[in-house]
């Protein structure tokens, strides 16, 4: 399988055609925005190989790779900064993004037209000021069920599609939440994992309530649970970093092959110069697996998640990374 | 929903600052006859505004925000054509403020005045509709103000009437914290040119390959 990697940067959009060996960005000419332009987030389409969505701090941008260029996708965020991007896996044509401050726009009709969600999540934060979201997801078993994580201001979910929301933060040490994984088990119950600067935290009724998860110091040095990602093969094998702080100058990489009730370190091929901040993931082929830190390291792991092969090239301050098959 | 991203600098007693950045979709303004709504897409923070040529009236106004550490309140300017009513005008909200709270106990004592340098007129704030009927009240007893709204308070004949070009500075005191808020805005007809001369845009060409310590 041929495949594409992305990393969103403060300096663009960089696309990987060499399995994240070597990397490039568009040509300012014809490019659809400049090369310095602060990218913030990335989200490949399920069904449309090449097709990429990018969040920067002037507005949504669609790649395609007919067009070989980022086209600009009106929206009410073009003075915000889109700090994520999610399509629902089941309805593809649904889009809905995270911004700073702290606000979910949704499209239902591929980014035609917007509406601004009624999220009353923190206006304002002592310590970051303005509040921005983190994470979002479409629940893998509830079909109109929307979760998203908000720094700092805890859980979020709305059973409705984004009309409404809860906030659902009982027992959460620190409402400094950065993502949530979901473990469906076959006898019907769920387990939720859900990061924090304040560590790992665990939930068995569907985020009503959460409860620390204690991790031994040797495996995790610090609190500052960052991302955290369930391999695509819904095996259970579970992916999350841990970083001294953010931005961080030190950071590990963790796996649990027990859907997060033990954890070891994953084997990377040199230490990491700071917070891993974000996994790419793919169904195409759950072993493939890419992480970066913010600091701009790219690393690749083709087992799963185990073993960890940096890349060459670095990037300066990077912020999502994404990978997805190219077009048959 | 149309939005304007406030950019406040909230100004602290002991002078640090605090910058959150709220969303803002509604903007309503109370005067002494009435209560009206003002599309949100009139207002602005900057500091150089284009006006119709003739007379132009700016009339000043408190501006509390809601934002979640606690109302702020900062000033702004509603700049309009003469005879235009207040509903039409261009609202510019200067970026510095204090918290409400910090000031609450002072509301007699303040005052916004407004002066193109050779005329002033000044507003006290209490001469305006009152707190309890600009705010709401959070559980624990502050005044607040709702998630996304800026109310603004003014006074009608508290008014400049003045012609572009016009420099005009407002400013909020006394607070009795050895401190005061100052905006100037620049009021620029539309119809002059300040450069003489426009030359036609030019056209740059930079390398016509590809260049690798581009990509």
């Amino acid at each position: 399988m041929q495949y594409s990697a992305y990393t969103a940067t403060m300096q663009s959009v960089w696309f990987s055609h060499s399995e994240g060996q070597s990397w490039s960005r568009l040509l300012t000419p014809l490019g659809g925005f400049y090369n310095e332009a602060r990218c913030w987030s990335l989200a490949t389409h399920p069904e449309r190989p090449g097709e990429l969505l990018a969040g920067t701090d002037q507005g949504l941008y669609r790649y395609r790779t007919e067009s070989g260029r980022f086209d600009h996708v009106p929206s009410p965020m073009d003075d915000l900064q889109i700090l994520k991007i999610e399509r629902d896996p089941r309805r593809p044509e649904t889009i809905v993004c995270g911004t700073r401050p702290a606000e979910i726009f949704i499209s239902e009709d591929d980014g035609a037209t917007w509406r601004r969600s009624q999220l009353n999540a923190a206006a304002e934060c002592w310590f970051i000021n303005t509040t921005r979201v983190t994470s979002i997801h479409f629940d893998p078993r509830e079909e109109d069920t929307i979760w998203i994580t908000i720094e700092i201001d805890g859980v979020f979910r709305s059973t409705d599609r984004g009309r409404t929301w809860e906030r659902l933060i009982d027992g959460l040490l620190d409402c400094d939440t950065h993502d949530v994984v979901f473990l469906d088990h076959s006898d019907g119950s769920r387990s939720i994992l859900c990061s924090t600067e304040a560590g790992l935290h665990r939930s068995e009724d569907n985020g009503e309530s959460w409860t620390p998860v204690s991790v031994p110091e040797a495996i995790a040095p610090w609190p500052y649970w960052r991302s955290i990602k369930q391999r695509a093969d819904n095996s259970g094998v579970i992916l999350a970093s841990v970083g001294d702080k953010p931005s961080g100058e030190a950071g590990v990489c963790l796996i649990s092959e027990d859907q997060g009730q033990t954890w070891v370190q994953a084997e990377l091929s040199e230490p990491v110069n700071s917070t891993i901040w974000s996994f790419a993931i793919n169904p195409a082929d759950p072993m493939l697996i890419f992480f970066i830190t913010i600091f701009g390291q790219i690393y690749r792991s083709e087992d799963g998640g185990k073993r960890w092969q940096k890349m060459n090239r670095e990037l300066g301050e990077i912020r999502e990374v994404a990978w997805a098959p190219n077009a048959a | 929903m149309p939005h304007f991203l406030f950019r406040p600098h909230v100004v602290r007693a002991d002078e640090s600052v605090s910058s959150p950045d709220p969303l803002l979709d509604r903007v309503v303004l109370n005067t002494d006859a009435d209560r009206v709504f003002i599309p949100i897409q009139r207002v602005t923070t900057a500091t150089e505004l284009q006006v119709p040529g003739g007379t132009i009236e700016v009339t000043p106004a408190a501006a509390l925000i809601g934002c979640g550490g606690g109302a702020l309140l900062g000033m702004a300017m509603l700049v309009r054509e003469a005879a235009a009513s207040l509903q039409s005008a261009d609202v510019v909200l200067a970026r510095r403020c204090w918290r409400m709270r910090n000031v609450m106990d002072r509301w007699s004592e303040l005052s916004i005045s407004l002066t193109d340098g050779d005329q002033t007129v000044a507003q006290p704030l209490a001469d305006g509709a009152s707190v309890d009927r600009l705010t709401v009240r959070s559980p624990d007893g502050e005044p607040a103000v709702a998630r996304g709204v800026a109310v603004l308070s003014a006074t009608r004949d508290t008014t400049l009437s003045l012609n572009a070009p016009a420099a005009v500075t407002m400013t909020l005191n006394p607070a009795g914290l050895g401190q005061s808020l100052s905006f100037a805005c620049d009021l620029l007809p539309v119809d002059e040119d300040p450069w003489e001369e426009r030359p036609l845009p030019r056209y740059a060409v930079g390398p016509v390959e590809d260049v690798e310590h581009y990509l």
